[in-house]
């Protein structure tokens, strides 16, 4: 019940440039789609979204973004377990969905309940 | 009292800025940094000299000539001294300093589609090119300016942003394993060094100064030294090495290789685990740290056979994912007349090639392919797939070869229609959806990274030569020359490449293309008319270009080239000796391959073709599947497995 509600809340929506053509929105829209769901899978456990933890996506910059994708891409023994067995379209899905999501605005969003389930 | 505070104050200032400057600036005055940048003048001071020579030299004259080459020689080899940081640290830059071709189009693929993008070279190597190929159109000018571009090249390694590297013990550790896979595949071979006769002379000199470069890092970061076992071993290393002939025929690679440093590399290996080694650089990209041996097939990570289901762990679901895939690589469902599999031209008793049409049929059954169907064993070692690397992963290649109008002519929706008309699949592919749940349904996707999931199996076996480096085991007189041979007067190892034998160099992250001017037909008549690379990236130096070869298996593999052309191995070498097309008298004028003879004797080539069978893999293949799943539309069930042609 708590979830939906939060769930709810938190409705995701994304900033896509007005110039974005018209006919690859769709594709855009699947693939942010899928980013989302893999997050959602994957990195909301720590990362915020959806269950406990922090209260929304985290806001990561376009610059972090990048350099967890870099250090993806020559496998960092340091990244996280279960990224470094992400396929490469897996992960361009998620940092697709986290570079299109609209930030959190501080002001609309209200802090989710911190208790258990 | 007011002069006695202020001179108190004075001096607690002063000592605080000089315990500042000592931390400060201590780091830079290690006897490592110290080394390091001396090392970077000596070889500065000696392109100087170079320059002045050539300022001064008489090109016309074969004695001013000899002058410059001198020169050369003597540059080569203070860069020798430095190559260990050089190559790792900013390999890019170092292409301008001993570039081995005047224009390299990189395909360095990182696992993302970039378009080949161009590299000019410089340095000593080209030079060292110019002055024996140019003859008399040898221009002052273009020869200094080789020089020049590499000594301001050089500059880049003082750079904060390199020398900032010198200060942590993790750098040290990976230039030496690039420095260890390096004289196992390129410095024994005449890769970089256009004169043969200083290839060797060249190592002894090199394996001496980067036991310098040791000793000075040991002095300055005592807490992770080199161990002693690996010092002990690559002094015995060099001793063995000073000890050889000169010549780099007469050079004993395969000891070499085997006894020092493939175990140097088990050792490095061991040390970057032991210091927890963290790597800042896209060089090690696909190392990996917990192999110990170069002949390991964990060397470097191959490509991601999983695909969609890189997520699974599940080894149960895994399993079930296999046997599906391989239901669908005997399946004529992927196919748009419903006649033709994957194995119609990658059988699976025929190391997952054709070994009896040079090129496999077209869709119609009348015509054929272009090109030759490759084996899929070791397929995932190369970073760039198809002939003329096309693809850079193996679903996306697989969904290429379904659909494609020309081999198996299937549409995708038709393919997915047919394929979930059968219960046998839509039950496991409802089941493999619950793992990939980014996905809302079944996708060509699925049905691709299973394919390929289930064909990577076998590329996992090992083959007697493998066996001699990783387990000690004999390996035959002949098969131990052969292996000479090719390191060195063949010269086969300047291309294919220690341990995959393919075209991928280390630090493992490009796969390479040549230009060998493969004939149409075995009378030579004529060039093969695919123009190969050329199709992808439109450049000269693209033009009839191939992707470089794996050689394992090669004697159940024929037959040969990218058209199939020649059936024997005797063939493929006899073209080789001869200097390729060119050598033929074709027209192949940006030919990769060099155009000389490289006279080799009747035994030298029974010699080589020991070493190359001893590269043949004991894979175990399986059986076809007795049945494939039912469909619900009857016209379906009368398939065959593996298809019809």
């Amino acid at each position: 019940m708590v979830f939906c509600q939060c769930a709810h809340h938190y409705k995701i929506t994304y900033n896509i440039p007005d110039n974005y053509p018209e006919a690859k929105r769709d594709e855009l829209m699947a693939t942010l789609e899928k980013g989302k769901i893999l997050f959602k899978t994957n990195c909301s456990e720590c990362h915020g979204i959806f269950t406990k933890g922090k209260a929304d996506v985290t806001n990561f910059t376009n610059a972090q973004l990048d350099n967890y994708n870099s250090r993806f891409l020559r496998r960092d023994p340091k990244n996280h377990g279960v990224i470094n067995k992400m396929s490469q379209e897996q992960m361009n899905e998620v940092l697709l969905f986290l570079k299109f999501k609209k930030p959190r605005n501080p002001d609309s969003v209200k802090v989710m309940p911190r208790k258990r389930f | 009292m007011y002069n006695f505070s202020y001179l108190k104050k004075s001096a607690i200032i002063l000592v605080l800025f000089s315990l500042i400057c000592l931390f400060a600036f201590k780091a830079e005055h290690t006897p490592y940094n110290e080394y390091y940048q001396s090392s970077l003048s000596r070889f500065s001071t000696e392109q100087e000299k170079l320059l002045l020579n050539i300022k001064d030299a008489d090109l016309t004259t074969p004695a001013g000539i000899g002058v410059v080459k001198t020169g050369i020689k003597q540059a080569r080899l203070k860069l020798k001294a430095i190559d260990f940081w050089l190559r790792y640290l900013e390999p890019v830059v170092y292409k301008k300093i001993n570039g081995p071709l005047p224009v390299e189009w990189e395909n360095e693929v990182f696992e993302k589609f970039e378009k080949p993008y161009k590299r000019l070279g410089a340095g000593l190597s080209l030079a060292e090119l110019y002055l024996n190929n140019k003859g008399s159109d040898l221009q002052k000018d273009s020869l200094l300016q080789l020089i020049r571009i590499s000594q301001n090249a050089l500059n880049t390694y003082t750079a904060d942003s390199v020398t900032s590297q010198l200060k942590t013990p993790d750098h040290f550790f990976l230039c030496n394993r690039l420095y260890l896979l390096n004289l196992a595949a390129i410095y024994t071979t005449g890769f970089e060094c256009p004169d043969n006769g200083n290839i060797i002379p060249e190592l002894k000199v090199m394996m001496q100064d980067v036991r310098k470069i040791y000793a000075s890092f040991g002095q300055s970061f005592p807490g992770a030294k080199l161990s002693d076992d690996y010092l002990e071993l690559y002094a015995r290393a060099m001793s063995f090495v000073n000890v050889q002939p000169d010549d780099f025929e007469q050079f004993d690679h395969f000891t070499f290789l085997k006894e020092y440093v493939n175990p140097l590399f088990a050792i490095n290996q061991r040390l970057i685990r032991q210091y927890n080694v963290i790597s800042v650089s896209f060089n090690d990209y696909t190392l990996n740290n917990s192999c110990n041996s170069i002949f390991d097939k964990s060397l470097y990570t191959p490509q991601n056979a999983m695909g969609i289901y890189s997520l699974i762990e599940d080894t149960a679901v895994l399993s079930e994912i296999r046997a599906v895939g391989k239901l669908l690589f005997y399946d004529p469902l992927l196919s748009g007349n419903n006649s033709r599999t994957c194995v119609s031209c990658h059988k699976s008793k025929e190391y997952f090639t054709d070994t009896v049409m040079a090129t496999s049929f077209n869709f119609d059954h009348i015509h054929f392919l272009p090109r030759n169907t490759p084996s899929l064993v070791n397929v995932i070692y190369n970073h760039l797939l198809m002939l003329d690397g096309r693809h850079i992963s193996l679903q996306n290649q697989a969904k290429d070869v379904m659909t494609n109008p020309a081999e198996m002519g299937g549409k995708k929706e038709d393919i997915m229609d047919k394929i979930l008309s059968c219960k046998e699949y839509k039950t496991a592919f409802r089941k493999f959806l619950k793992y990939t749940p980014e996905e809302k349904e079944i996708t060509f996707d699925h049905i691709a990274s299973a394919i390929t999931y289930y064909y990577k199996d076998f590329s996992g076996y090992y083959s007697p030569f493998d066996d001699a480096m990783n387990q000690n085991r004999p390996l035959s007189p002949d098969a131990r020359k052969g292996f000479n041979l090719f390191m060195s007067k063949a010269q086969c190892a300047t291309c294919h490449y220690v341990p995959q034998f393919n075209g991928v160099p280390p630090p493992y992250i490009g796969s390479e293309f040549e230009v060998i001017g493969v004939p149409a037909d075995i009378s030579y008549s004529k060039l093969s008319e695919d123009s190969g690379r050329y199709k992808i990236n439109t450049a000269y130096e693209t033009m009839n270009a191939f992707r470089t070869g794996n050689l394992r298996n090669l004697e159940y593999t024929k037959p040969y080239m990218h058209n199939g052309v020649f059936t024997t191995l005797d063939q493929v070498i006899d073209f080789y000796d001869a200097g390729g097309g060119a050598g033929k008298k074709l027209p192949v004028p940006n030919q990769s391959l060099s155009t000389d003879s490289l006279k080799l004797t009747a035994t030298e080539k029974n010699e080589l073709l020991s070493f190359l069978h001893s590269l043949n893999e004991a894979v175990i293949f399986e059986n076809p599947p007795g049945s494939l799943p039912v469909s619900s539309r009857k016209e379906l069930n009368s398939r065959k497995v593996g298809g019809d042609y």
